[in-house]
């Protein structure tokens, strides 16, 4: 066998072992952010103590939702991140800094203020919430891809330029929602803007988890595509790609997978940034790696990063977006660095 | 059996890019397109890819009219290259040519024709670098190799390919050296044999009197000239087409005809 072909049998190879590498950690960080928290419990302890039944409620009904929640959030803002840095073909394409993530905050939000004062809503509250934060999140980001249809090409930064005056738009709808809620609804919107997987519970995790698996799992198939859309548009239909299904495809999967996450979470920023490109750092630029590895690897963060956001000042929580974005500012700004054309 | 234009005209905002447009692309021949900047030869190779819809008229590829066929049976039956769009991630080399494949999804297969196809266009020692790093020449040449790729001849014993492919070059040669234009060109005429046609947009007129079987000279969306390259490649033809004077003459030496402007 030649040079060549070994190069060819060897790629692909040490993605498998850190794709394991990857399950296996996201594995361990789960059970670490079962077991530890504001009150410690010890798998022994489950069993023997006497105060086992309070334990096991604090595991099943308070930390449980809670890590799946922001674990599926982890994953989906990362997978969606991927898939829009793809789509856009600009590797600073991220959900909550184009505006994506507002979108889904406002249309959240409108459904919280709305829903306050029409009762009828609140029974729904559990459906009617993603779906507004969907809907939320997927005309933003239509509007992107069409904005960027008519107006040519994102250059690298542009595509930021947009994302503040869409921020900047939905910070208007937003403020307009505020000035109209009451208290009780006013204490939620703040939530909304700093991000905390505080508030899960099953019966409203259930109807949003499923959610962000159904439209995730698309991405995970259009791999390939996305890869090829790499090409430019055109080169990616001589290549046999249906270019503009890919793209609604791809708009509406991570706009939805986005919005339910945003419906339960809030903003949780820079997760769809920093895990891609570390995963293409390591792995390359295949998003037959890049999608996968960044579902693992985002659940991580996100874990770890509430396991922070609860345990730091325990028993008082912060938001979680304050660790997210402290990590991942800096990140963002040594992207920048990078991106420049050189 | 080829990939043939009726009568195609194309229209884009209020300009009419391609008017009355015949032309035919038989496997086995390499056609050469020519003409001056804003001719209509890019939107011709569009028309012919399939992207772009002609206003009026038909594009057939072996009898079937081409708005029929989805993208992924074009893929099969015929590549394309483009003038390429500069990549946003550090895709490999070898990952850029792995696009390139759209048939069997046995590995095997893929990775001898990869290889092969690597050999035959001078690529391969690029294998594993990052495609953002090369010069403009050999990115040429990886897309090149990735749209042969394509085209790939079956091996009498994997899965058979029937039909004719085509491939469809956009001024594949812009930014190579002399040595690399040449190397293009043997690489392109040595795939003919296995029933592929190529169409290919060519500044250099050199190398179209050199390598093309037909040549089709193009001035503001009209077909001016088709036809072998001494019939076409004439003094009066390019001097009045590309508005300079143009000598043509044919150089015992070489044995074939050299394009000078004066």
């Amino acid at each position: 066998m030649n040079s060549a072909a070994q190069v060819l049998h060897a790629r692909g190879q040490p993605a498998w072992s850190a794709h394991a590498a990857l399950a296996c950690a996201m594995l361990a960080t789960g059970v670490l952010a079962l077991l530890a928290g504001a009150v410690d419990i010890s798998i022994k302890s489950l069993f023997h103590d006497a105060d086992a039944v309070l334990q096991r409620m604090i595991l099943l009904e308070i930390r449980a939702p809670r890590v799946v929640l922001a674990a599926c959030t982890g994953a989906g803002l990362a997978v969606a991140g991927a898939a829009l840095q793809g789509l856009f073909r600009n590797p600073l394409a991220e959900p909550s800094l184009i505006g994506v993530s507002s979108g889904a905050a406002l249309g959240a939000i409108s459904v919280i203020v709305l829903g306050a004062s029409l009762p009828i809503l609140q029974p729904l509250a559990s459906y009617s919430l993603p779906i507004a934060a969907v809907a939320g999140a997927c005309l933003v980001t239509l509007f992107l891809y069409g904005f960027s249809l008519r107006y040519g090409q994102f250059g690298i930064v542009t595509i930021l330029l947009v994302g503040i005056a869409v921020n900047a738009l939905a910070a208007v709808g937003i403020g307009i929602f505020q000035y109209l809620a009451n208290d009780a609804a006013l204490r939620t919107l703040t939530f909304w803007m700093m991000g905390s997987f505080g508030r899960a519970s099953w019966d409203t995790l259930i109807p949003a988890v499923s959610l962000m698996a159904v439209s995730m799992l698309p991405l995970f198939a259009l791999t390939r595509s996305l890869d090829l859309l790499q090409l430019g548009e055109s080169e990616a239909f001589h290549l046999g790609i249906d270019v503009r299904q890919v793209k609604r495809c791809v708009i509406i999967c991570s706009a939805a997978t986005v919005g339910a996450g945003v419906a339960l979470a809030g903003i949780v920023g820079f997760v769809g940034l920093v895990v891609p490109h570390l995963i293409r750092l390591v792995l390359g630029a295949g998003h037959r790696y890049v999608i996968p590895a960044s579902a693992l690897l985002g659940a991580i963060l996100t874990m770890l990063a509430d396991l922070l956001a609860r345990t730091l000042f325990a028993p008082a929580e912060i938001p979680v977006s304050l660790i997210t974005s402290a990590l991942g500012a800096p990140f963002f700004l040594w992207l920048i660095a990078r991106a420049r054309p050189r | 059996m080829s990939l043939c234009a009726r009568d195609v005209s194309l229209s884009l905002g209020h300009s009419e890019a391609l008017a009355g447009i015949c032309l035919d692309v038989s496997p086995g021949t390499l056609t050469a397109v020519i003409g001056p900047n804003g001719a209509g030869k890019t939107s011709l190779l569009r028309v012919l890819s399939g992207e772009l819809e002609p206003s009026t008229g038909t594009v057939e590829i072996d009898g079937d009219q081409i708005d029929a066929l989805n993208p992924a049976e074009l893929a099969e039956r015929r590549s394309a290259m483009g003038q390429s769009t500069p990549l946003a991630f550090d895709f490999l080399v070898d990952e850029v040519l792995a696009m390139g494949w759209v048939q069997s999804r046995c590995r095997a297969t893929q990775c001898t024709a990869m290889c092969e196809a690597a050999r035959k266009c001078d690529i391969t020692h690029l294998f594993g670098r990052p495609f953002r790093s090369l010069s403009g020449g050999e990115r040429q040449r990886v897309h090149f190799a990735r749209a042969l790729l394509q085209v790939w001849p079956h091996s009498a014993t994997a899965n058979t390919r029937v039909g004719t492919r085509y491939m469809l070059l956009d001024e594949p040669t812009s930014s190579m050296d002399i040595a690399q234009e040449i190397l293009l060109l043997h690489v392109a005429r040595s795939v003919l044999a296995h029933s592929v046609g190529i169409l290919m947009v060519l500044h250099n007129l050199n190398l179209a009197a050199r390598f093309a079987d037909c040549v089709v000279l193009i001035d503001q969306g009209k077909i001016v000239a088709a036809g072998p390259p001494d019939r076409v490649l004439t003094n009066d033809l390019l001097s009045s087409v590309y508005r300079t004077p143009v000598l043509v003459e044919r150089h015992d030496a070489l044995g074939r005809l050299v394009v000078h402007t004066h």
